[in-house]
């Protein structure tokens, strides 16, 4: 796990390094600190992480700012920060998991192990997927995703209105943070189970799902089970 | 709102100068000649008058038809009766409609000094004893009821003839002369009701009187409140004179004038302070030297026996002086002005006789609207304070969440932690710093203001704290500072939080300079930083609106604050008046 901690105050940070080698110890790659998001951009632009740990309020400005960008990126975040009350809010930003100082080795293992997708706490509580577009960032509401195909590193999201939108997280990262009703039906599909019509059986116990829309997606014979559940 | 206020004030005065005018063209009342007695009460105002005094001027059959005639109800003929010794006689027809069952009675005023009173030739009353030379001349009373024997009272023509002896009051102007035959029940009736109203007006002047004392001494020392409170004493006074030299019986004549005296002398300490409340209750600019000239008029009227126009310059003055008040939209002037003009009109109708104690009532008048007045005023100085008390918890509050807000508290926690593992001799010194600002917090947090010296360890402990935090050294130095200035609590330590906050990076280092200068229009505290001063970075966030509260409760509107960029860093300007400016403000 690649992790970069941004935190403007040296002590915490120094904490956060420590106990996050503690706790990881192999499954640490690498962990760098950057004291301000401008620094963190230039490390970005030529390395790749996995984990941001992010401090909401970096030299006192307002956090939802920072975090709009972050969330759009390929990487999880993890919000680290004094600030409990701003946790909801974080989380409907799509946050992976929000750490409120100071920081506990049990805490901090609990938000590894939501990484790794050993807990999953029925779905995520994203309500918002922000996304760069056009060198700045939109915010979508989820409620507003037909479905989302993974394309390569990238996710491609369809809009009800149809639009469409590319984001930087693997289908796997965007499953972590998304709500339950947001169903992977394939290796390469997620959908909104609200906009799904009704299955189809295309026969020799094939199954598609056929959207509000009239849009059809391919449902995987080993999802086809637990789906069926689920929308019952 | 100016022109409805304009139109009012239009109406009021055309409705008083209307009143005036009505009260003028009623003035010139028919005199009469009431010789014929029905009933009810009736005054004797033609007589016929001879000066000196004959046996025989009292009987029944004498011949007055050569003396000369007198009407006693023209206040001017009573300046004829300047004799020592003189007859009055006159006819009085008593009505066969008369019931025989009412005692009938004679009601007199002001027969000076001593008189004998005849009813058809025979005595039915001495008043003092009537004599030729002044020595031998007793005084009697000022007024006095005599009863007419049943026998004597027969429907029919009937003579009153009045021997008055007058050596001890010759030479002074003389008072009016009243003489009226009535139902001895009427005459009583009349006085009791008098006397009923004495004391119910009395009673309301004392109740407001005692509210208006209880109010000065336990409120807020208003000198209005103390002025109404004498106005309401004086008129007491008067009220119990003017009681006095109207009905009260078995009254000297030398009583019944210092009486009047008093009652002249109370006019004016009356006027005195109602014109004077009307000045101090509408908080009039430069009152005390209007005070001053109004003490210097009163007592230059007093002595030239001005009463007259004195008393209509004091109503017309307090009229203009509410008016004005009004016109600027002063509190109270509007109940002030209504109260003026009920109180002008209702002694107008008392004066013309339409009204009895008319003047009272319009005192009363006056004085309820001021009361309704300041009722209004003290409701809304009470919510005004209510607010402020509010205010103040609220701001308490503010000041202890500050101190607990986690992001202060979290942050510096582990930072602890991770000092205790990096380098543990330091943590004890990190904890001292904490405890420091925690310990002047709880000490400060119920109060106004506190010693700046207390604010300065408040500073110290927290750029201690966040240059561990943020790996930096933080200095502040004070200049011209004595220590025991008094400023609101953790005032500058929310612009020191502010200045670290925004102003300054990672390991850099930071200077905090306060700055105390007398100037003439009261201190000016400069509280300077060297941070990078950029303007958005100092956008007058949370923390600047809990200074600015907190300078408005200790010192309502006589502060400023200024913030801007210096050269090398960055100002907060704090100007503490010793007089209110304007409403304080930031900028």
């Amino acid at each position: 796990m690649k992790i970069m901690v941004v935190e403007d105050e040296e002590l915490i940070a120094e904490r956060i390094v420590r106990m996050c080698k503690h706790t990881l110890n192999s499954r640490l790659l690498s962990i760098v600190t950057r004291f301000s998001l401008e620094e963190a951009d230039i490390y970005l632009e030529s390395y790749t992480i996995d984990v941001l740990l992010l401090d909401l309020n970096l030299n006192g400005k307002d956090g939802f700012e920072l975090l709009e960008r972050a969330v759009a990126s390929s990487f999880h975040t993890i919000i680290i920060s004094a600030n409990t009350d701003q946790a909801v809010r974080a989380f409907e930003y799509g946050v992976l998991d929000f750490i409120g100082k100071p920081l506990s080795h049990a805490r901090l293992e609990k938000a590894f192990n939501k990484y790794d997708g050993l807990i999953h706490e029925g779905g995520g509580k994203a309500r918002y997927v922000s996304v760069k577009k056009n060198g700045g960032l939109i915010l979508l509401n989820v409620n507003d995703i037909n479905y989302i195909k993974g394309c390569g590193v990238y996710t491609d999201i369809h809009m009800q209105d149809g639009r469409n939108a590319l984001h930087d997280k693997s289908l796997n990262r965007l499953e972590a943070i998304l709500p339950q009703y947001f169903f992977r039906v394939h290796k390469s599909y997620i959908v909104n189970l609200q906009r799904v019509k009704e299955i189809k059986n295309c026969g020799d116990n094939k199954h598609e799902l056929i959207l509000l829309n009239g849009e059809s997606l391919p449902l995987s014979r080993a999802k086809y089970k637990s789906i069926k559940h689920n929308m019952l | 709102m100016n022109r409805y206020r304009w139109l009012i004030l239009r109406f009021f005065f055309l409705l008083l100068l209307g009143v005036t005018f009505a009260f003028a063209e009623a003035y010139e009342e028919p005199v009469k000649h009431a010789t014929e007695y029905s009933g009810g009460l009736s005054s004797l105002s033609t007589w016929r008058y001879h000066s000196q005094n004959e046996a025989l001027w009292n009987a029944k059959a004498f011949d007055d038809s050569q003396w000369k005639n007198l009407d006693i109800s023209d206040d001017e003929n009573t300046l004829m009766l300047n004799a020592d010794h003189y007859y009055l006689r006159t006819k009085v027809i008593l009505s066969d409609s008369l019931s025989q069952n009412q005692l009938l009675s004679l009601k007199f005023e002001n027969l000076r000094s001593a008189s004998q009173l005849y009813w058809d030739g025979r005595k039915l009353f001495d008043n003092g004893v009537i004599a030729d030379a002044h020595k031998n001349e007793v005084e009697g009373s000022v007024r006095g009821i005599i009863n007419i024997p049943e026998s004597l009272s027969q429907p029919g023509e009937h003579i009153v003839a009045i021997e008055i002896s007058n050596h001890k009051y010759r030479s002074l102007p003389n008072e009016p002369i009243v003489i009226q035959i009535g139902e001895y029940d009427e005459f009583a009736k009349k006085e009791i009701w008098a006397s009923n109203i004495k004391y119910f007006i009395a009673g309301v002047f004392l109740a407001v009187s005692v509210f208006n004392l209880v109010f000065f001494f336990s409120y807020n020392r208003k000198p209005a409140f103390l002025f109404l409170s004498i106005y309401c004493l004086v008129n007491i006074f008067k009220v119990y004179l003017v009681y006095t030299v109207n009905y009260t019986e078995e009254l000297s004549i030398s009583q019944y004038d210092s009486s009047q005296t008093l009652m002249h002398t109370s006019a004016y300490v009356g006027n005195f302070f109602m014109l004077a409340f009307v000045l101090l209750t509408l908080s009039v600019p430069r009152v005390n030297i209007y005070l001053i000239s109004l003490l210097a008029f009163t007592v230059f009227a007093y002595f030239v026996e001005f009463k007259g126009g004195y008393l209509v310059a004091i109503a017309l003055l307090s009229l203009i002086v509410s008016a004005i008040a009004f016109w600027r939209g002063r509190v109270g002037a509007g109940l002030s002005l209504v109260g003026l003009l009920g109180y002008v009109l209702l002694t107008l109708l008392g004066n013309r006789q339409w009204l009895e104690y008319g003047y009272f009532f319009g005192i009363l008048f006056f004085i309820a609207c001021m009361t309704l007045s300041f009722g209004i005023q003290v409701i809304r100085q009470n919510n005004t304070y209510r607010e402020a008390v509010l205010r103040s918890s609220r701001l308490e509050n503010e000041l202890l969440k500050k101190n607990i807000q986690p992001h202060f508290i979290m942050n510096s926690l582990m930072s602890l932690q991770e000092l205790l593992v990096k380098k543990p001799n330091e943590a004890g010194d990190f904890i001292d710093a904490l405890a420091a600002e925690f310990s002047v917090f709880s000490q400060s947090a119920g109060k106004k203001l506190i010693n700046i010296k207390d604010e300065l360890t408040l500073c110290d402990a927290h750029l201690k704290i966040m240059g561990w935090r943020k790996n930096s050294g933080f200095s502040l130095q004070s200049v011209g500072i004595d220590g025991d200035e008094k400023i609101p609590p953790a005032v500058f330590h929310t612009l020191v939080e502010n200045g670290i906050t925004h102003g300054y990076k990672r390991r850099q280092h930071g200077k905090f300079v306060l700055t105390k200068e007398i100037h003439d229009f009261g201190v000016r505290y400069t509280f300077f930083n060297d941070s990078e001063s950029l303007k958005d970075n100092h956008d007058g966030g949370m923390g600047l609106k809990y200074v600015e509260s907190r300078l408005q409760e200790s010192y309502p509107e006589r502060w400023t604050m200024r913030s801007f960029s210096v050269n090398g860093g960055w100002t907060v300007e704090i100007d503490i008046h010793d007089k209110p400016i304007r409403k304080g403000s930031y900028s």
